[in-house]
């Protein structure tokens, strides 16, 4: 029983979305028009927002259940998230930022620096781990960011517009490792027509958008 | 091409110069009466060198609870809505607006010997704090506290929390998050708020004479040794005065980069 479901209402600021969604194993393409909700219901699958009502079942458990007041928090769950704008720590070096998710579940510091080489190498970042990110033009800020969502290996994997800010030439390649992500399941937010063809599902927020009544 | 430079209106230069010799001229008054053939002497004289040893106690260990209670404080304002931390963040401002002799006969009076504090703290765990060097610092860090917390949680306003959903997401706590993402990506603004709690620490005198008294070696600072000394000794008053000048404008070039280039 692989599978994720979402169902009920996601209140943030002026949006008012109501779902009724499952996302099976595989690439799940997320598109919809500017405000329709796309971030919003990341943010909720991450557990960095509760759902206003319904519920949020993933495999089988009881994630976000506002009506018995359950809820699992961010740190608990089994995903990983590729922000859209980078928001890498700035104090830890492109090695260190790699390897932050790895430390945080439990590696020690040899182990979790391994696992971070091995996706610096994937992305082609091995001369920048010693680099802090302040340094880093948008598109290498933009790789280690999606390098950070990789290096967990969740279940779930959640990706703001990842291939915005790089540039075209390099788009296909990223494309192709997000594509063979050891995660069961990717949820993939995009404007990019492109990335439909990757997809094993589309789900269009234009569709299920109920406006607000205000 | 921009027009020739004008020349500011006297209207304003007036007030604008006046100003600035208010602060500059008794500084200047200062130094002028400095001994300053004299002055190595003085600063080594025993009552002076035990001053400086109870300042230097006093104003670190303070600056060191200030930044202890206060970073955890700092970020719960930061992060908090509402009227209960809107009353909480006026209450921590109060010491930065009372008077500190206000302050002082306050601290008087709730952890003195009859104080409802106080009087606990003595039948229960036998400690007095009034008259001691531990009540020094008490008093030392209620006036510094606020500044190390408004300067910090500013920043950490300002820096919102982006970094901290960044760290949630990658698997860690709050508690984690605040020690391994928080506070070092703030260090900046972490030390300049310890800099400026030191700095108030160091020349804080109202709420010490009156909670503290005035013990040599126990709880005479720095401040309180320049009172005395204006009596007995006035050269080694300048002495002591010009020590903890160096001192501040010390703290103000540490701090330059935060409030003389605002864009940096």
């Amino acid at each position: 029983m692989s599978e994720l479901s979402i169902t009920g209402r996601i209140h943030r600021g002026d949006l008012d979305l109501r779902v009724d969604l499952r996302i099976g194993v595989g690439v799940t393409a997320v598109i919809g028009a500017n405000g329709a909700g796309k971030t919003s219901l990341l943010r909720v699958l991450a557990g960095l927002d509760a759902l206003a009502d319904g519920e949020l079942v993933v495999d089988g458990v009881g994630l976000d259940q506002p009506a018995a007041r359950h809820f699992v928090t961010a740190e608990h769950r089994d995903v990983a998230y590729a922000f859209q704008e980078p928001r890498l720590f700035p104090h830890l070096s492109v090695l260190d930022n790699l390897a932050y998710p790895r430390r945080r579940q439990g590696d020690a510091p040899g182990p979790a620096r391994g696992h971070a080489r091995a996706i610096a190498a994937r992305l082609g970042l091995e001369t920048l781990l010693d680099t802090r990110p302040r340094d880093l033009s948008g598109g290498q800020a933009q790789r280690v960011n999606i390098g950070r969502a990789l290096v967990a290996e969740a279940t779930t994997l959640l990706l703001d517009e990842p291939l915005a800010s790089i540039d075209e030439r390099s788009r296909e390649e990223l494309r192709q490792l997000l594509r063979s992500t050891d995660s069961s399941r990717v949820v993939w937010v995009t404007h990019d027509p492109t990335d439909l063809s990757h997809a094993d599902q589309v789900i269009s927020l234009d569709d299920v958008v109920q406006t607000d009544a205000r | 091409m921009s027009p020739p430079p004008r020349r500011p209106p006297a209207a304003l230069l007036v007030p604008a110069g006046l100003g600035v010799a208010l602060v500059v001229v008794p500084v200047v008054g200062l130094l002028q009466r400095a001994p300053w053939s004299t002055l190595i002497d003085r600063l080594s004289d025993d009552a002076v060198v035990e001053a400086i040893r109870v300042s230097l106690v006093v104003s670190v260990v303070a600056a060191a609870i200030a930044t202890a209670l206060g970073l955890p404080l700092a970020w719960l304002l930061a992060r908090t809505e509402g009227r209960v931390a809107g009353l909480i963040r006026a209450a921590v401002l109060v010491p930065m607006v009372l008077p500190p002799v206000v302050g002082g006969t306050a601290l008087l009076f709730a952890l003195g010997r009859r104080g409802f504090v106080g009087q606990r703290l003595d039948d229960w765990f036998g400690v007095t704090l009034p008259f001691t060097t531990a009540g020094a610092v008490v008093a030392a860090t209620f006036v510094a506290l606020p500044f190390f917390v408004t300067t910090v949680e500013a920043a950490l306003r300002q820096a919102g929390v982006e970094l901290e959903e960044a760290a949630a997401v990658s698997g860690a706590s709050p508690l984690v998050t605040f020690v391994t993402v928080t506070v070092p990506a703030s260090r900046d603004a972490i030390l300049a708020g310890v800099a400026l709690a030191w700095a108030r620490a160091l020349g804080e005198f109202g709420a010490t004479i009156t909670f503290a008294g005035n013990l040599a070696g126990e709880t005479r600072t720095l401040p309180l040794e320049i009172f005395l000394a204006l009596e007995s000794d006035p050269e080694s008053a300048v002495a002591v005065s010009v020590l903890l000048l160096a001192v501040s404008l010390g703290v103000l070039v540490a701090l330059r980069g935060r409030w003389f280039n605002r864009d940096v």
